[in-house]
Order: C-alpha cells, then structure tokens, then sequence
C-alpha cells in the first residue's frame, strides 16, 4: 500500500461516470423499536464538473445525506442501499479504513461555521496542511510552503501570517476561506459544502459563494447542503428539494425556481423575504380572511404627525479595548422610530447595530446623546422610577434559548413576564394562555421546557414573554436569523400581525438585507459605528449613497423572476 | 511577556497562600489549650519544676504578647527556620527532610502508573458501545469510591499474601514501593478516568472532529490529535484533587505498608502533639499546592492559545 498507489489519478474515469451515485438510501437511528428513520429510499447522482443542490429544512436530512457520501454518518447509524458507488467503485461495504483513504484526497468536505469547525487549538496552517500530512508525501517545510499557496488562492492576505495564527484570530469569513482550503488541499474531485455561508454576514457570504463558485469548475463534482433557495441559485447546476428524509422534486436549478412543481418547494420560494414580499404574507398556508383584500398601510400616514415611539439623537459609546485603547462602537447616530412602523437597521458584525440596541432599551447608557421614549429620556425615567416607560420597550433576541432559563416551564417564563407587566395574580394564568394563543403556541405547550421547544416555538415564546409588558416599541435583534427559511417565514407574519393588530414599533436589526427589505419602512445602514444611509427602504435600495451600501446591495444572492408569476393570486 | 508576567502575579499570589497558611497554622496553635511549654517538655507525665517551664516559657517567647510571638515565627519562617522538633529534638526541616524522599518517591511512582492508566483507558472507552462504557465506568466508580485502605489491603491479600510477589510493606527496593503506589494511583485513576472520558465524549461531538474525519484521520489519531487536549484542559484543573489524594493518601498508605515518609511522620507528631513538625507539613502542602497550581496555569498558556492574554 505504497503511496503512489493511493495516489493513483482518478481522471481516468470515463468522463460521465457519476462521481457519487446512491440509489434507494436508507438512514437510521437508534434500535428496535426506537429505531427512527431519517433517510428515507433516496437517489441521487453527481457529475464530474456539476454542483448539485440539496435543499431542505432542519431536519430533512440533508446533512445526513451529504456525510453518508463519505462514509461519515455517525455512529450508531444504520445506512443501507441498493447502490452506493464512489468514483465508480461499489462503495456500500467500504470498511472505515477504506472511506478514511478516500476521505480528504478524493472527497473533500466543508462544514458550516468555521470557529468551531475548525480546531481551535491548532493554528489554521496546522489545520490546513494536516490533509496533506495524512495523504501526501511532503516533508514538513513543502508541506508549510504548500499551505501558504493554498490560503493564498482561497484569498486570505498575508497567508504567511495567518497560517502561524490560530482560528479565533481570524475573522469568520477568512475563517471559512482556510476551511475550505483545508478541504482542496488534496485537490479533491469532489466538494461537499454544508451550509457554507450560513454563519456569515452578507458581503462575506456572497465572496465565498464566488471562491466556491470558481472551485466548481473542470471536472471538480460538488454537492452544496443549504436550507436557502437563494444561496444555492448561483452555484448549482441542479437542485434537489429535500423534506422529511425524501427528495420531493428535483431538476435544473433554473427550471426549478422558475416553476417549481411540488407545494412545498413553492412554499419554500414564498417564505424568501425580499423587497418584493412586503406586504404578503410569506406562510402559503391559506388564512379565512384574505390578506390580500386589506392593504397594508405601508406608511403613507395622513393626519399630524404623531410623537414617535423612540427618538434616538446623536448617540456615541466607546468601549474599553485592548491595552487601554478605546474603540468607538458608536458614533453619532440618530433617529426616529414613527409609532406602528418598522425601522430596519442594517449592518455587518461590529458595526455596532447590537450597542445601539442595547442603548435604545435603555440598560446602556450612552457617552453622549439621548434616548427619547414616551417624550422623556432613560435617565428622567429612571429618576421618576417610571416602571411603565421601562415595560414600553421590549426585546428579542436571536438565540432566545439563551434567555431563558432552562428549567422553567413555559408557563413560568411568560408568566414571570405577565406578573412584572403588574397583572393582578387572579388573571396571570388566563393572560399566559393568551399570550400563547396570540403568538400561535398550543395552551399545551405550557408545560414545555424551552430546550424541548423548537427554534420557532422559542422564539414565539421569546415574543409571548415581550407582549407580556404590553410594549409600544419591540427591539428585535436578529430574531430570525437562526430560524429555517420557512420557519423565519412564519415568525415574520406572526411579526406583521401583531403590528398591525396592536400598533407595535419594530426596530428590527439584521444581517440579512432580504427580510429588511421585507419588513420595514425605513432602513438605517450602519457601518463602523456610523449611519451610512437612513430613509425610506425604497430610496435607500434604489439610489444608494454610498459604495458600501451598494455592496451590500450586491451581496443579495440574486433569484431568477420567479416570484411574481408564483406569486400572483 | 505576558508569559512572564501572568508567572510574576501568580507567583506573588503564591507567596500570599503561604503566608495565610502560615498565619492560620499559627492561630490553630496559638488557640489550642493546654499549656506549649508542658508539650515541649514531654507532657504532664515528665514532670517538669516551675522553674524549667518558665525557662522554657522564656525560651520559647511563650510569655511574650501574641503580636511577637507571632512575628518571631514569621522572621523564622522567612529564614527557613521551622523550629525544633518536642519529639524528635531535631530542627523541623531535618525531620521532614529525611522523610520526604521516600514519599516524593511513592508519589512519582502513582502518577507515573495513574496518569497513562487515566488517558489510555479514558481515550479508548470515549463514545464506545454503552456495554464497553457501562464495564469500564463500572470499574472506576468502584476504585473511586473504595476507600484507600481496602484497596490496599485488597492488593495486598492478592499479590503478597497469595501469590507473594511483592514485599508486604517497608521501604527496601523498588519492589516494594509496587503496591503502595497502585494503591494510590487506582484511587486517582477512578475519579480522573470518569472526567476525563465525559470530556472527551463532548468533545468528539465538536464540529472540528468531524472536519478532521472528513481529512482521512483515522479514528485514534482524531482521538489522540485533536480531542485529547481540548479534553485535557478541564481535567487540568482536576490537579488539586490529585495532589490531596497523592498527599492524604500517603497517610494511609504508609501507614498500612509501614512506610517511612511524609504520611507516618504526620501520624505520629499528631499522635505526639508535635506542633512545629506539623505547621512544617502544613506549610509544605501549600507550598506544593501552590507550586503544582504555578504549573498548570503554564501548561495552560501552551495548550489554550487564547489563554495568553488573560
């Protein structure tokens, strides 16, 4: 078992023999009777130069899937096939020792959020070069020159530094560049890419679709595992749509999005968020009262002007930063949330879109600058020990797990929210019931804890727990951004119904530029601590200012026009 | 730089600790009735004349206030100077000198065994078959919770008494110092096994490890590579209930294989109200707490990169 020989060259397939073929994959967990199938009769078969697409929700098993290519299912999974062949080669008895030669020097694979995907004890070089440890024959120096090369052609800067620099000091998108370079360092003919871009901002997301993008072409197979339509649309030549363990529907990517045959992947286009959405529910699923019928009254407000829920002027906060520095987190910034609308606010991790957040709920104060709510600042609030100008601004966050306390029931959490909100004792436990019903839980649900809770059924729990107080203004905080689309679907309506249903004020913070587009009137672009941009999100996407915006702007992974001819009642 | 300056504080941190367990040593003294000088003489049964003890008394500063009674210890403290032992009539250093060869010897011996024993046995159980997890996590819950003497006299019964391959106790040769120290290194191994293998089975759950599956790492060389010093790290902080075992157990130990060594010289100045020897073997504790804590904290600053600027 010589090296040469496990470096045999792969070209010498035929040029259409699928490089990964599986035909009726089965996947399962547990035993006897607590076995649960995942995976269920499964087919698929990539091309040498195609990028397939497998798209789905949590939980469709498409990460599930894309391992059992590898060999990688985990341990205790049962995978059973008609067909599993790999480069040509029966691979459904390939003992471990076998996948682990194949792994890395034939296959390579990139997981999704590089911190913790890379080991964060070892430099990225250490990383990076330890597939060619495993599968090369060169010695420790062309092994470091090697790395070098590789980081440089994902487009990180100076390699030679960053090679010696371990994964925290990295920024995530150049952390995902070395990722990927540790899964071509063996020039691979095949390239696994779960969830890619999913833990990172938008520009960032969109520059390493296109690094991925370039690695696709010759004859490099690849299979991309997102739960984003959108992200997949660029890249991949086919796209197959997976829910619950099945392929649903599948075909070329532009046939795909441009007419989707089965309901869900219809559904799944229709939860896309985007400039095009406002005013439509995302969910499919068919209310009694038609949505349409009642335009939504997306601004144009008649009558004097009312005071504005918030008022936010000239805020600036630094921070204490390393060695006695002061790092500028905010710098100026003002504006105004008009009472019943939405002001999204834009911006890239350490634009400091969170310290704004976390001053206009008032438990930062600022350096300089003022919060107005209810026509009176934090401060005079506090000094008049006004409770109910605190209870009036609200926040959710993104991960609500993590403001929750694992041990109490649902029924306690809101209902801790409910007696704080100054709800008489005997009405506390009908107030918790409705509170539920409002945001869509079942009364059932009461007795969860949230780590038995989905993502969404936490994050209506977290909006329960803030309606509790009765707020005029809700600060959400990316509140959406770890939810599946068609999940995040959901909770934007549920979103868009209480504003309408109680004249909420949103300032809603994200990333994500489409669901900004899709729910608010005004948008706020902050970089640097700096409003870039603030207007009507019309004016601000149409005729940007400035170049940054225009970047962002760009950074939107575009879809075919496919939304209007779905879309159209 | 900041290597050395996080050894600085922490040395001066050191100094500190000793100087609290000094000063709590001495209170625990100062506090305790009964009458020093009578203890220096040998106890009521030497019956001492008045005049030896308010000779002693002045000898000792004990008709001194507590203030320079207690600043005489810390100048001799500072000195090196322990005192004598009532006992031995020897200086305190001497006394424990003379012991803590041999126990410096059981106690290498221990890890050396405990410390292979722990990793071996906890990398190759990780995340195995729960009948494989359930025998082995069986069998550290049982030297874990034994306490040490049975397991001594178990060992003992079994491999002197029945099959006599090793001596049954003193301090002749290698031989017999096999015992004494699996004696102490099972009792470490059961506790250590069980956190280190929890670690390690959290670990293996990391993204990272699927990552370098995904490179073509074999199944140990991830284990060994990559989820041993994540693993290690909070096992680390496990080093002070090493050394308390290491130095509680030697008590027990040398005692029951009728070692000499730091544990039997504990025994018997308790027994014999040896109050200098000791506050000499308190004081060597901390000192060796705080030395074994000095050296983790820089094992630390090499595991963890992200340690360095804390």
């Amino acid at each position: 078992m010589s090296s040469t020989a496990l470096n045999a060259p792969t070209t010498a397939l035929a040029p259409h023999t699928p490089v990964v073929e599986l035909e009726g994959l089965s996947v399962g967990f547990g035993r006897g009777a607590h076995r649960r199938e995942v995976v269920h009769d499964l087919g698929l078969s990539i091309r040498p130069g195609e990028c397939l697409a497998l798209v789905g929700e949590s939980g469709s098993g498409k990460s599930i899937t894309a391992r059992t290519l590898v060999g990688l299912t985990g341990p205790g999974a049962h995978v059973r096939s008609r067909t599993q062949r790999f480069n040509g080669q029966d691979a459904s008895a390939w003992s471990e020792r076998r996948w682990a030669r194949v792994r890395g020097r034939e296959a390579g694979f990139i997981l999704q959020d590089a911190l913790s995907s890379l080991d964060s004890l070892r430099t990225v070089g250490d990383e990076v070069g330890e597939v060619l440890r495993l599968h090369g024959d060169l010695d420790r120096a062309a092994r470091r020159a090697r790395v070098v090369e590789l980081l440089a052609s994902v487009g990180v800067p100076d390699p030679e530094i960053r090679a010696g620099q371990y994964p925290h000091q990295l920024s995530g998108g150049l952390r995902q560049r070395a990722l990927i370079a540790s899964a071509i360092a063996a020039d691979p003919g095949f390239l696994i890419a779960d969830e890619p871009t999913t833990a990172l901002d938008a520009t960032i997301a969109a520059q390493v679709l296109r690094l991925l993008g370039g690695l696709k072409g010759g004859s490099t197979a690849m299979l991309v595992v997102s739960h984003d339509l959108a992200v997949v649309a660029d890249l991949a030549d086919r796209v197959a749509v997976m829910r619950d363990g099945e392929i649903v529907e599948e075909g070329a990517v532009q046939a795909v999005l441009q007419d989707p045959r089965h309901p869900y992947t219809q559904g799944l286009l229709a939860a896309i968020p985007s400039r095009s959405s406002r005013g439509r529910r995302l969910t499919v699923q068919d209310r009694a009262e038609p949505d349409v019928a009642s335009p939504r009254p997306s601004g144009e407000v008649t009558g004097p002007p009312a005071p504005p829920a918030l008022a936010v002027e000239a805020l600036s906060k630094t921070f204490a930063g390393p060695g006695g520095s002061r790092r500028t987190a905010v710098d100026g910034v003002s504006f105004t949330l008009a009472k019943g609308t939405t002001l999204g606010i834009v911006g890239e991790s350490g634009s400091g879109k969170s310290t704004v957040a976390r001053i206009a709920l008032g438990v930062e104060a600022p350096d300089a600058g003022t919060v107005h709510v209810r026509g009176r600042t934090w401060a005079e609030h506090r000094a008049a020990r006004d409770l109910a100008a605190r209870r009036s601004v609200q926040m959710i966050y993104q991960d609500p797990l993590q403001s929750f306390d694992p041990r109490k029931t649902v029924r306690q959490v809101i209902g801790q929210a409910v007696a704080a909100a100054g709800t008489p004792r005997t009405a506390r436990a009908a107030r918790v019931l409705d509170l539920l019903d409002l945001v869509g839980l079942p009364a059932d649900r009461a007795r969860s804890r949230p780590l038995e809770l989905s993502g969404g059924q936490r994050q209506r729990v977290a909006i329960a727990r803030a309606l509790a107080a009765e707020p005029e203004v809700i600060i959400c905080d990316e509140p959406v951004s770890a939810l599946d689309i068609t999940v995040q679907a959901r909770i934007l309506d549920l979103l868009t119904d209480l504003q309408e249903r109680f004249g909420l004020s949103y300032l809603f913070i994200s990333h994500d530029l489409g669901v900004i587009q899709h729910v608010s009137r005004e948008v706020l672009v902050l970089k640097d601590g700096v409003v870039l941009e603030h207007g009507p999100v019309a004016e601000v996407f149409d005729h940007p200012a400035h170049e940054y915006t225009r970047t962002l702007i760009n950074a939107i992974p575009d879809l075919p026009a496919v939304r209007k001819d779905l879309l159209s009642p | 730089m900041a290597v050395l300056r996080r050894v600085l504080t922490r040395l001066m941190v050191g100094v500190g600790v000793l100087w609290g367990a000094a000063t709590l040593t001495f209170l625990a003294v100062y506090l305790i009735p009964g009458d020093t000088a009578l203890l220096i003489l040998g106890g009521p049964d030497a019956r001492p004349t008045p005049e030896t003890l308010a000779q002693v008394r002045a000898d000792y500063l004990l008709d001194q206030p507590f203030l320079v009674q207690y600043g005489s210890y810390l100048g001799n403290l500072l000195q090196g100077d322990l005192g004598q032992s009532y006992r031995l009539r020897l200086p305190v250093s001497e006394a424990i000198g003379q012991q803590i060869g041999a126990t410096a010897a059981l106690a290498a011996a221990a890890v050396v065994v405990a410390l292979p024993l722990t990793f071996a046995v906890a990398i190759l159980s990780a995340q195995r078959a729960s009948w494989i997890r359930s025998i082995v996590s069986g069998i550290e819950v049982v030297f874990a919770a034994t306490p040490t003497f049975i397991i001594g006299f178990a060992l003992l019964i079994v491999f002197s008494f029945t099959l006599r391959w090793f001596p049954i106790g003193g301090n002749q040769g290698p031989a017999a110092l096999v015992l004494p120290a699996l004696t102490l290194a099972l009792a470490i191994f059961g506790t250590l096994s069980q956190v280190l293998r929890n670690e390690l089975e959290d670990v293996l759950e990391q993204p990272f490890i699927l990552t370098a599956r995904s490179r073509g790492m074999r199944d140990l060389p991830v284990r060994i590579r990559h989820a041993l010093r994540h693993a290690a790290i909070p096992v680390m902080t496990m080093s002070g209930f090493v050394v308390a075992a290491l130095l509680g157990g030697s008590v027990v130990v040398e005692t029951l294989f009728s070692r000499q060594g730091i544990g039997s010289l504990t025994l018997a100045s308790v027994y014999n109200k040896d109050l200098p020897v000791i506050i000499g073997i308190v004081l060597l504790s901390a000192a060796v707490y705080v030395v074994v804590n000095l050296v983790i904290d820089l094992l630390y600053t090499l595991i963890d990169p992200k340690v360095v600027t804390a």
